[in-house]
């Protein structure tokens, strides 16, 4: 079963040419002269023939007629590259930096770096770096935990789409 | 004459307001998303009531359409979208031959066609019957790959999967319509080789 798999994917790709030069002379060896792969080349060249001459499926004829006369009540909706203003964007992406700079900065600016005299003995200098100082404040915890949950929120969104992909491969 | 226009030419039209010029695209494109929306919804008038709400959709966004792809790829995409909200809304499953269901109901449908058999001669009959006994899933990828004349990264586009994917897709779809061919119409495929 997995021989006649392997085979049949050979000459697919041979008959849409998707194969290497060496790979299209080598099937093409088989074909001449093993009739088994003989047998099955000319069965898929035979469903391929079917498909190309095959004819489409026709609606009825008023057709264009609905769907001209249904887009007669419409109107074309903009481009979202019309209403959407890239300068907008660009300013609020800005301030939102700018706002996360300010912090970051301010928040360095209140630690006291207080490091002791370095000791012959000590390669790693002591210090009393006061975290409290970072953490000591309700509105510092509030933006915390808004972060973790969005950080929550965008992990779960990444893993649904990954599962939904896996899905669709496996299809 | 009108229909030697390109589809970017036609779109410009459209857009610069002739409204009318977009009756040649529809003309150009219906019988390829009919196809695709019958391979999908197998009823005939819902399939084409959905294939009209694809064009109508096209036309409401084509000023979002920025012609990275060909437009047919960008229909089709709306096609299948539409196709499959409508069996959601209407919770019809997808068929996939991965669901012993399918695979019993098809089979059923197998014997049911036997009686039919000597009257189906046609090459084209022949292989709408067989089509028509695949999933939904291979029927729909066989017809964008040989009806829509769509590249395997179009077809990735289209469904929203992976090129490989596509590949692994198709080749099974392929196989399953051979099996069908093999299975009910042997005659046939003897008499016309």
């Amino acid at each position: 079963m997995q021989n006649e798999d392997t085979m049949n994917l050979r000459l697919w790709q041979y008959i849409d040419g998707t194969c290497s030069a060496a790979e299209k002379a080598a099937v093409e060896q088989l074909i001449a002269t093993d009739n088994l792969w003989k047998e099955n080349y000319t069965a898929l060249i035979q469903v391929q023939q079917l498909l190309q001459q095959s004819s489409l499926d026709a609606p009825s004829l008023r057709f264009t007629k609905n769907v001209m006369e249904s887009i007669a009540k419409e109107s074309i909706a903009p481009a979202t590259k019309i209403y959407i203003n890239n300068n907008i964007i660009k300013g609020l992406a800005a301030v939102f930096i700018g706002i996360v700079s300010v912090f970051v900065i301010y928040a360095f600016l209140q630690v006291k770096f207080d490091f002791a005299p370095a000791d012959d003995k000590t390669l790693i200098p002591e210090h009393n770096f006061d975290y409290s100082v970072l953490f000591n404040n309700d509105w510092v915890n509030v933006v915390l935990a808004l972060n973790m949950i969005l950080g929550l929120f965008l992990l779960d969104q990444y893993l649904t789409g990954k599962k939904r992909k896996m899905r669709q491969q496996r299809g | 004459m009108s229909t030697e226009l390109s589809d970017s030419v036609i779109i410009t039209l459209v857009l610069n307001g002739n409204q009318q010029a977009y009756a040649m695209l529809v003309n150009r494109y219906q019988q390829f998303v009919f196809t695709l929306v019958l391979r999908i919804v197998p009823s005939r008038e819902e399939a084409e009531e959905i294939a009209q709400d694809v064009f109508v959709k096209a036309y409401k966004s084509l000023a979002g359409f920025n012609g990275t792809s060909k437009f047919s790829t960008w229909l089709y995409t709306i096609a299948n979208n539409t196709a499959l909200s409508f069996l959601r809304k209407k919770k019809i499953p997808l068929q996939s031959l991965d669901n012993e269901q399918t695979m019993f109901e098809a089979d059923s449908k197998d014997s049911g066609m036997q009686a039919n058999l000597i009257e189906q001669k046609s090459k084209s009959h022949m292989l709408t019957s067989a089509i028509a006994l695949l999933s939904a899933d291979d029927a729909h990828i066989i017809t964008l790959f040989y009806k829509a004349e769509q590249t395997l990264e179009e077809i990735g586009q289209i469904l929203g999967i992976e090129n490989s994917a596509v590949k692994v897709r198709l080749f099974r779809a392929r196989n399953r319509l051979k099996e069908k061919l093999e299975t009910n119409f042997k005659q046939e495929l003897i008499d016309i080789r």
